[in-house]
């Protein structure tokens, strides 16, 4: 067997003191790169080795800051600017609600810092594998015993005569030589097999995870409020003598923003409700809006309600009729609340205010094509006046 | 082996003490005893935050078997012979406190107590013989706990005997339970109590936060003295770090109760809760409020991040006084706030007087100090656990 350059060479210890006592012993006379791995964290042991201050503080310093300014900085955004809302009577700007919140970002940023920092500066990830992990030497560094390893470099190699000699002679035991690449790179993580074996792991822990969840519902996921306890509507209710879960308004009481429906039919209306809101430009254009969005589409622009819905089959009525001309604004405005035949009523998406402006437009939409000479002049002037004034602006 | 010189207070150090206490009492018949009662309670509670600091340094060494404070035990038991003095500070607090500054100490008010509803169930604490009552207590179960601590320690230097380690161990346990409650009827009694209408529960564990870092501070600082003097030759690194280690996580602590009872309170807007915040968030004391969290979470945080600070001495000796200098801010900010609204003025309170109250107070305890370093051996010689103390890794 032709003899590779040696990687590593690797010598055993029996004691945390051992070591220690070794390292200065190797490093006066071998100057490449040196490594030490322990079955617990050895205190003092960088600085034996000669390995420079880790950068990993600066990174959780930085990292720890970001989440501070990223914490408090969301909540001052969200609670000022985008959605501010009054909570228990503070300000919009109540920092002192936002520091709970803030410090968990910051810690939780730091932490990642600290352990993302950690592999990749101090353990230089990622990496699938390391070849100090397949030695003999390896079992007992994870148990009992203590390693001083010298390494070679990507430029550097290592004499292994040399390495040896230097090693037993500082009290090593149990030398041991790798031949294999030390580095192992990023290539390695990106490869095909990499790759595939990182998909095979997410896909089988994705399926494993569901099965875990549903053979052991004792641990419930996250159900985001699936279930809370709340009475249905459309449940029974145990509570209640009558059994029925929603409940009908207390006798002679009336829901804020609602009036109480107290006529049968559009002709008991008419002439009864009184039509509260003045004819103004205001009221009309409202009006106008409310009949474009909602009633259009099939009594047509002008209302004569023509040919404007073929599928539908219900036939709308002309709001020109001479009938509807003559009915009071009570009628129409029980129309629009309750419907009428296979009209459905708008009561529940259109406010009663508004339903008055939208019979006030109904009026005006009803004059426009019955209208007197004197309406016709008056729209003349009216539209003059508006020209002239667009001309003086 | 002890330096004698070192305990000999320098004429410079007396003279600035018999100042203070020239205007000290200077104050008394100037300003009258309000101001001298509210001066002397801050200090005496400033006294009483090291004592409860060193206290529970040892208690938690001898309860949970700690390693790395073994060597450095025997400063936290010379700082406890605070607790002679002490007493005598706290009877002269009580009396004074009641004759002329503590609201509840009047007549008129006790009689009110009867029938304000905030009042009245706290009417038999403010009774005079309760009160003095507790504050033997306190002195008392303190006062055990330095016989069976420190003046056993200072004992075993001799005798090596093991019984006593393990009579400090077994005395520990009931002992950390007793500590809680006294370091909260102290903080209730003298700092609470300024304010006899508020409520906080939390109070006592603030004192407690209060009273940790002061001790550590005094603690810290005496050892640097010694390491700097070379009596301490074989404390290393690993020692000092877990100072500084303690000094920084108490430091957080305190910010995390501080400002845990202020956000609640802001938040709950409890008319017998808040209106404590509210005086110390008005006129002069609202920049004081800021300074204060600033100088005692902001500076020594940032000050003892990096590991090298915290065995950096020289980095922790100017720490352990910055915090302690807040201490006395923090006790301030408790104190005078009401002190300020009972005497009826509005802005902060300080002149000459408070400064006569720092030099003697402060000259006092380091000239305490200074002789209470020839008592025993300069660490627990005769403690069997010594050895493993001194061979702490981190
Ligand atoms: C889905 C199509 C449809 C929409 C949308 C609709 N209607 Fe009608 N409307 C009808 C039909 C069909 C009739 C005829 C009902 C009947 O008499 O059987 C009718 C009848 C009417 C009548 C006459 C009622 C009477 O007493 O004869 C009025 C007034 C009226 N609609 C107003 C409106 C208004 C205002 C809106 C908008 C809010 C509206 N409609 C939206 C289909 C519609």
């Amino acid at each position: 067997m032709s003899r590779q350059s040696a990687q590593a060479v690797i010598a055993l210890f029996d004691s945390a003191q051992a070591l220690m006592d070794a390292i200065p012993k190797v490093r006066a006379t071998y100057h490449g790169r040196l490594e030490a791995y322990t079955p617990y964290p050895v205190h003092g042991i960088e600085k034996a080795l000669g390995i420079g201050k880790s950068w990993v503080g600066w990174i959780v310093l930085g990292m720890g800051l970001l989440g501070l300014c990223a914490g408090f900085g969301l909540q001052t955004w969200v609670f000022t600017t985008e959605y501010p809302l009054v909570f228990g009577g503070k300000p919009v700007f109540g920092w002192p609600a936002f520091i709970p919140v803030t410090f968990e970002t910051t810690v939780l940023l730091s932490a990642f810092g600290a352990v993302f920092g950690m592999l990749l500066v101090a353990n230089r990830y990622p990496h699938l594998s390391h070849p100090l992990l397949s030695t003999k030497a390896m079992k007992s560094i994870t148990r009992d015993r203590f390693a001083l390893v010298c390494e070679a470099e990507k430029d550097r190699e290592i004499d292994e005569d040399a390495c040896r000699e230097v090693l037993s002679a500082a009290g090593g035991q149990d030398l041991e030589v790798v031949y294999e690449s030390a580095e192992i790179g990023t290539g390695e993580l990106l490869s095909p097999k990499g790759v595939t074996l990182g998909l095979l792991i997410c896909v089988i822990a994705g399926f494993g995870m569901k099965e875990i969840i549903i053979r052991f519902p004792a641990l419930p996921p996250m159900n985001n409020m699936d279930e809370v306890f709340r009475q249905d509507a459309q449940d029974p209710s145990a509570f209640f003598a009558d059994g029925f879960g929603m409940r009908q308004p207390v006798a002679g009481t009336v829901a804020r923003g609602f009036m109480p429906a107290v006529f049968e039919t559009a002709e008991e209306a008419d002439g009864v409700l009184a039509n509260p809101m003045r004819m103004t430009m205001a009221s009309l254009e409202h009006g106008k809006v409310l009949y474009d969005q909602h009633c259009m589409v099939c009594h047509g622009a002008l209302g004569t309600g023509e040919k404007m819905m073929p599928a539908y089959g219900g036939v709308p009525a002309n709001l020109h009729s001479q009938r509807l001309r003559e009915v009071g604004d009570g009628h129409l405005y029980h129309v629009i609340t309750h419907g009428k035949n296979t009209m459905a009523g708008y009561g529940k998406d259109i406010a009663p205010a508004e339903r008055w402006d939208l019979v006030n437009y109904l009026r005006a939409l009803q004059r426009s094509q019955d209208a007197t000479d004197d309406d016709l002049r008056l729209a003349r002037t009216v539209a003059a006046n508006s020209h002239t004034e667009s001309h003086h602006d | 082996m002890t330096d004698r010189n070192a305990a000999a207070a320098p004429p410079l150090l007396l003279g600035l003490t018999g100042l203070g206490l020239l205007g000290m009492i200077a104050t008394f018949f100037v300003d009258g005893g309000m101001r001298f009662a509210a001066n002397w309670i801050m200090w005496y509670m400033a006294g009483v935050a090291v004592l409860l600091g060193a206290l529970f340094l040892i208690t938690i060494e001898h309860l949970v078997g700690a390693r790395w404070s073994i060597p450095l035990r025997r400063v936290a038991e010379r700082v406890t012979s605070l607790i002679g003095p002490l007493f005598l500070a706290g009877v002269v607090a009580a009396a004074i406190g009641m004759g002329f500054f503590y609201e509840w100490g009047t007549p008129e008010f006790m009689e009110m107590a009867a029938t304000d509803h905030h009042l009245h169930a706290k009417y038999i604490w403010f009774h005079p013989a309760f009160f003095y009552g507790r504050l033997v207590f306190c002195f008392l179960i303190w006062g055990l706990a330095y016989r069976k601590f420190t003046k056993a320690s200072v004992g075993q230097d001799e005798s090596k005997d093991v019984a006593v380690s393990l009579k400090a161990r077994r005395f520990s346990a009931p002992f950390i339970i007793l500590f809680a409650i006294t370091t909260s009827i102290a903080a209730f009694d003298f700092l609470m109590s300024v304010e006899p209408r508020w409520y906080s529960t939390i109070f006592g564990v603030y004192f407690f936060a209060v009273a940790v870092l002061t001790g550590l501070s005094v603690i810290t600082l005496v050892t640097i003295r010694l390491i700097r003097m070379g009596r301490l030759p074989q404390v290393r690194d690993d020692h000092v770090y877990s100072l500084g280690g303690l000094l920084f996580a108490f430091t957080v602590f305190w910010t995390y109760i501080s400002f845990s009872q202020f956000m609640l309170y802001w938040y709950g807007n409890l008319p017998f809760e808040i209106f404590w915040y509210i005086d110390r968030l008005e006129g002069g004391w609202k920049p004081l409020t800021y300074a204060l969290s600033i100088a005692r979470f902001a500076v020594p945080f940032f000050a003892l991040l990096s590991r090298e600070a915290k065995t950096d001495l020289g980095r922790l000796s100017w720490v352990a006084k910055w915090i302690i200098a807040t201490t006395i801010l923090d006790l301030y900010w408790v104190i005078f706030p009401s002190f300020g609204r009972m005497s009826g003025g509005s802005g902060l309170v300080f002149n000459w007087q408070e400064v006569s109250f720092a030099l003697f107070f402060i000259g006092a305890a380091m000239i305490w100090l200074r002789r209470s370093q020839s008592m025993g051996a300069d660490m627990p010689v005769g403690d069997p656990r010594l050895k493993r103390g001194l061979e702490f890794h981190l």
